[in-house]
């Protein structure tokens, strides 16, 4: 079966891809009819293309003289010196600037985060017995074990009331010390 | 700094040598005038020696000509039309005058066979053929030269090849 026409056009373009273009050489071998019409396109390709003896240099050279004509006038004298730093464009893929201000979003969030973790590391414990004295004792969030040990001590027999910074704000890390409370309540 | 300007300078001249040849064809071709496509050319170029980002090469220099001066012929074609259109109308109503001062003008300009059977095809079969013929383009650069499908130049080249053998067989012009 011949080939399309359409496909004979193509294929003197050298645009007929790989396993198709050795099909349709091999069928021209065979067929009058496509071989006719392949010499008859290549033919016109030709005519066309010899017509290329159009006198382009009285034209270039004119043009030429106008176009440096117009580069002297001065408006046009950047293009001869390259752009310094400050005029450059830079180009930046869609997705990076996403992926860049989110880096940066994350970056922020999370310093600002921790800032806020550590402003707040004292607490505040104020012991006070059923007589006047009191005792307040400041302890920093990461000696917790320090406080628990001496709530532990034996010799520690008042009535505790632990007080935490009004702004504090906590997250679970590991194993949470608090589960000590119920030692706590049974005194 | 002077020299680097110097190399600048012989760049471009060199640029031009190789791409003026190529965008004067192809803009002659299209438009069927050189004059017009003279025109063209100059105003192709000195819009791009207006751009302030560089190509990055020669390659990509040429199709941004050739999509410029496209463009150009096209606005050009469509003047055209309509100028043609009006010296229609005009010569509906003074036959005498009009009709015979543009065909004297007409006669005037001497073009060869080809450029006579390009004219004939419509703007959109004749950009093709001129740009695969004389830019010597593939048609994936075609197509994203003119902002259509590789297919669809494929078909485009097609049907201009074969309104271009209808013509020439028409008119009994002796293709080799």
């Amino acid at each position: 079966m011949c080939p399309k026409e359409e496909y004979l056009s193509a294929f003197i373009d050298g645009e007929i891809e790989s396993p198709w273009n050795k099909k349709i050489e091999q069928h021209i071998i065979s067929c009058q009819k496509c071989q006719k019409k392949l010499e008859s396109l290549q033919s016109l390709q030709h005519a066309l293309r010899k017509d290329q003896a159009l006198d382009y240099l009285a034209p270039m050279k004119r043009v030429k003289q106008r176009i440096d004509f117009n580069l002297a006038e001065s408006s046009f004298k950047t293009r001869y010196a390259p752009l310094t730093f400050w005029q450059r464009k830079i180009a930046i893929p869609m997705p990076a600037l996403v992926m860049l201000s989110l880096v940066i979003l994350i970056l922020v969030a999370s310093v600002s985060f921790f800032i806020g973790r550590h402003n707040n590391q004292i607490l505040q414990a104020s012991s006070e017995s059923y007589g006047p004295q009191s005792v307040h004792v400041s302890i920093p969030i990461k000696d917790l074990e320090l406080l628990l040990q001496l709530l532990n001590n034996q010799d520690f027999k008042q009535e505790v009331i632990m007080e935490l910074p009004g702004n504090s704000e906590f997250t679970v890390i590991g194993e949470p010390i608090v589960i000590r409370e119920n030692d706590l309540n049974h005194r | 700094m002077l020299k680097q300007n110097n190399n600048e300078k012989k760049r471009i001249d060199k640029e031009y040598s190789i791409l003026f040849p190529i965008i004067y064809k192809v803009s002659s071709r299209i438009t069927g005038d050189n004059s017009i496509s003279e025109d063209l050319c100059h105003e192709a170029f000195i819009k791009y020696y207006e751009r302030h980002e560089p190509l990055p090469d020669i390659d990509q220099v040429k199709y941004w000509l050739i999509r410029v001066v496209k463009n150009m012929s096209l606005n050009y074609e469509k003047r055209k039309s309509r100028e043609k259109n009006a010296i229609n109308k005009l010569e509906k109503i003074t036959p005498q005058y009009i009709g015979s001062a543009d065909k004297d003008l007409l006669k005037q300009e001497t073009k060869n066979a080809i450029q006579e059977a390009l004219d004939k095809l419509p703007y959109k079969l004749r950009v093709v053929v001129v740009l695969k013929e004389y830019a010597n383009l593939n048609y994936k650069a075609i197509g994203s030269i003119l902002g259509i499908s590789e297919g669809n130049v494929k078909v485009r080249i097609f049907r201009a090849r074969e309104r271009l053998e209808k013509i020439f067989k028409e008119e009994r012009i002796y293709v080799p």
